[in-house]
């Protein structure tokens, strides 16, 4: 095994994959990156069993990747990525000479890293006639990002860390929820394929999936297997478990219909909620109060040991009963955040009933939230 | 408590010697008195390790701590004996009942050890004569075994028990404690563990007699506060009191060792439930909540991790020890794991009353918030199943910082459906009312067969509130 590349495509390479390396185990192999060369193309692979990634590059004219001879090795990430990294940006020499020991040269500098045996490796999990679609990685974007952020991190209930993915008549759905909020995106895919599927997909992979999502538009391929689902953008395959159970039916907490509804400036709503949350505290679920009296919206937030804060803000638009409530302002902030919108359509059903958060006229978002109730 | 003036006092420590293996051949003396006998758990459940020897078997070279495998080899005509717990803790309360025949003030220290302060006993005789007496008594009412120590402490009964073994009397005054007490190795000392005689010896204190000379101010910059205690000791002065109230406990708590190590977590689920069962019957039956819950586990390397949560209101529900610990196992089970033995520890115990107390005052303070779940409809036989994944109770409310009403009504509906499964395990047998769950075929079923479980004891059970001294009948015997 023996190739010359480039120091920063090789950088770039490690730093893909390194996202799946494992690093509570007791495999140590699992800690390591595979290096996998062929005739004309180098491979890249990390897998903590819970997401794998893998990446490729393939030899150029130009010389970013130069293969002399092909084979395979496990080596330590920590090592390999440091090492890669302080390197000098100029060509570096790769070898396997003695068994499990590779040689990194560039320049003066020499590197002998022990590496592991390849076949130890475990294989990434192999995706048969499975189904698959391909959507813009714009939209799988805004998919993750306005479902994510209220799957729950607890691990005792397994399915809620995951987000429920769905699609059924041309509609994918993601959703996500703790038990106490909830967010929610749904699209027609333009690709209308006539499958269906239906499959809880771990919110931290998917996380971890949107850092590998390139700035620019470019087709991202989803494929699902009974286990497994890939997503394939140009080169880099991402692979994460899948959660297995059923995901709870949640139709029937999204209310239909509402007493209150109110549509404000997102910025404004969410900058006086921000600065109520300073005297918000953690132990009183980061409580803040809002008091809606026809246009004027009145954030506050008191602590008997620190001090209170009230401001007043103007809706754009009031419908319905004027009302008190008061919610977990990291909840809203969040919510506010994943609808990304310049205004924000904010709907009520009294104070003790969960409230939802969307983009006006658009109904495939939506963030529900269930409020605090004050004693 | 310095301050005070030594008032001359007569203390006895009663160690009962190879207590386990006594017991056995106090029961079936044809079958086991006289002979090299070991109590043991089954080696093939991999609890075979040996944890009492008699003295027969001593002789032959057989410790505790030795695996069933060494001992057999060491001693091949050695007798191995399953422990049952409730043997030694009848004859247990049999022995620290004829000791408070002469004496209220008797300080149980472990299942086979007491304190006994006999100042004030009127006895012609001196304290030696008294002490005689009382070993004879518990040698031809009970065929029992013990070692008597003599002194005018705690500290120094204790180490004066130790000295003669088995059946000796042995008297530590403040005027033999240099030739007796002071050339032997600090290790030795009561209350001193082998890590600070480690440290000790690294500092040049290798005999009691050392320590006692040594500069308490030095000792407790080293040491801590304990340096300054252990000096105190080594010079035989101990002024705490002999007190027959029970310490309050800590911590309840059980362990499993499994026959095969268990890589699926599901696996370990089951095994949890049994454990979180019989700790959470445990803490109820001493009417104490907890407020920490603690995992223990042993990966098939021998390394050992504990892990632990704080609930925001202590309790004593199996369902919220389940879902704790089973809150921990997927935070912390390293992949791929192999787990050799799983534990529930709940600690930071508290009488139930104090509990509610407490909540109470703590409300009287600001207005508490709630905040309210999605889900807040779940029925309490969704509560119960605790680990069915489609259990609407969202993961945070039974342990969040705030139960919004309707799981707040759950947590009193299992609060009496434990008060009324719990009167009929006591009366009908462990097995009477038992979760899905701990119907899976699953050798942590055994936790719940009191008599031979294990081969540790649990100290509790020589405080049982309400004079209840037995365990409820196991299922098997019924």
């Amino acid at each position: 095994m023996h190739f010359n590349i480039s120091q920063s495509a090789f950088n770039q390479l490690l730093q893909t994959v390194s996202k799946a390396v494992a690093t509570r185990t007791p495999k140590q192999v699992l800690t390591g990156i595979l290096l996998n060369v062929e005739e004309t193309t180098l491979h890249a692979t990390a897998y903590d069993l819970e997401i794998g990634i893998e990446d490729s590059l393939d030899v150029t004219p130009d010389g970013t990747l130069e293969i002399i001879s092909p084979g395979s090795i496990v080596i330590p990430a920590r090592y390999l990525t440091d090492v890669v990294r302080k390197l000098p940006s100029t060509l570096l020499t790769f070898q396997v000479s003695n068994p499990y020991m590779a040689d990194i040269r560039s320049g003066t500098a020499e590197f002998h890293l022990h590496g592991i045996d390849a076949a130890e490796f475990p294989k990434l999990p192999i995706f048969h006639s499975a189904k698959s679609l391909t959507i813009s990685s714009l939209l799988l974007r805004q998919f993750i990002r306005s479902s994510a952020y209220a799957a729950s991190t607890l691990e005792a209930r397994p399915t809620l860390t995951g987000i429920h993915s769905t699609l059924h008549m041309g509609q994918m759905t993601f959703t996500a929820t703790d038990g106490l909020r909830l967010g929610m995106f749904s699209e027609n895919i333009p690709e209308n394929p006539d499958f269906s599927w239906d499959a809880v997909i771990p919110a931290k992979s998917l996380t971890e999936l949107t850092k590998l999502l390139p700035e620019q538009d470019m087709p991202v391929t989803l494929e699902l297997s009974n286990s497994h689902s890939l997503f394939v953008i140009g080169k880099t395959h991402f692979y994460t478990r899948l959660i297995e159970g059923a995901y709870p039916d949640i139709s029937r907490i999204i209310p239909n219909h509402f007493g209150t509804t109110v549509r404000v400036d997102t910025a404004q709503f969410a900058n006086a909620i921000d600065r109520a949350a300073l005297i918000a505290r953690d132990k009183e679920n980061h409580m803040v109060r809002m008091e809606l009296q026809d246009r004027k919206i009145t954030i506050s937030s008191n602590s008997p040991e620190i001090g209170n804060v009230s401001e007043s803000i103007e809706t754009i638009e009031t419908v319905g009963d004027d009302l008190v409530i008061a919610f977990n302002s990291h909840y809203v902030l969040e919510a506010l955040r994943a609808t990304g919108s310049d205004q924000v359509q904010v709907q009520f059903n009294g104070s003790n009933q969960p409230f939802t958060l969307h983009i006006p006229e658009e109904q495939n978002n939506l963030q529900l939230i269930s409020p605090v109730l004050m004693r | 408590m310095n301050a005070k003036s030594p008032v001359p006092r007569a203390v006895l420590h009663i160690d009962m010697n190879a207590f386990y293996c006594s017991c056995h051949a106090a029961a079936e003396p044809k079958r086991y008195a006289g002979r090299p006998t070991a109590v043991a758990g089954s080696p093939e459940t991999r609890h075979g390790v040996v944890v009492t020897a008699s003295y027969e078997a001593r002789s032959r070279g057989v410790r505790a701590t030795m695996t069933v495998t060494q001992a057999l080899r060491t001693c091949p005509e050695l007798l191995l004996i399953a422990p049952d717990f409730q043997l030694y803790r009848r004859l247990s309360k049999a022995v620290f009942d004829i000791v408070r025949q002469y004496t209220p003030d008797v300080e149980v220290f472990s299942i086979d050890e007491c304190w006994a302060d006999v100042t004030h006993v009127p006895f012609c005789g001196s304290t030696s004569d008294l002490a005689r007496e009382i070993q004879k008594r518990l040698h031809r009412e009970l065929k029992l075994p013990c070692s008597i120590g003599i002194a005018p402490n705690k500290f120094l009964a204790k180490m004066a028990s130790d000295l003669h073994k088995p059946q000796g009397l042995t008297e530590i005054s403040l005027h033999n404690l240099v030739e007796v007490l002071w050339p032997m190795p600090v290790g030795q000392m009561f209350g001193v563990g082998p890590k600070t005689a480690e440290r000790l010896v690294r500092m040049g204190i290798s005999t009691i007699g050392a320590l006692a000379a040594a500069n308490p101010e030095h000792l407790s910059h080293r040491l801590g506060k304990r340096g300054r205690q252990l000096v105190e000791l080594a010079n035989g002065r101990d002024f705490a009191e002999i007190s027959s109230a029970p310490e309050p406990l800590k911590s309840i708590g059980h362990t499993i060792t499994l026959a095969k190590d268990l890589s699926h977590p599901e696996d370990m689920a089951t095994v949890l439930m049994n454990l979180a069962d019989q700790v959470g019957r445990r803490v109820r039956r001493h009417r104490l909540v907890g407020k920490t819950v603690q995992l223990t586990l042993r990966f098939d390397s021998r390394r050992t991790i504990t892990r632990e949560q704080t609930l925001p209101i202590p309790t004593a529900l199996t369902e919220i020890l389940y879902d704790t610990a089973l809150s921990l196992l997927h935070n912390h089970l390293p992949k791929a794991a192999k787990v050799r033995l799983l534990g529930i520890t709940l600690g930071h115990l508290q009488p139930e009353e104090t509990a509610i107390l407490e909540k109470h005052s703590r409300t009287n303070g600001t207005p508490e918030s709630i905040q309210l779940s999605l889900f807040s409809t779940g029925s309490v036989f969704e509560d119960i199943t605790g680990s069915s994944q489609q259990n609407f109770i969202p993961s945070e409310s039974p342990l969040g910082n705030a139960l919004p009403p309707p799981q707040q009504r759950n947590l009193d509906r299992l609060r009496r459906l434990s008060q009324v499964t719990d009167a009929l395990r006591d009366k009908y047998g462990e097995s009477i009312v038992l979760r899905g769950r701990m119907l899976t075929q699953d050798e942590s079923q055994h936790l719940r067969e009191h008599q031979t479980r294990g081969t540790s004891l649990q100290k509790d059970i020589l405080s049982w509130p309400e004079g209840g001294e037995t365990w409820p009948k196991d299922g098997k015997e019924t």
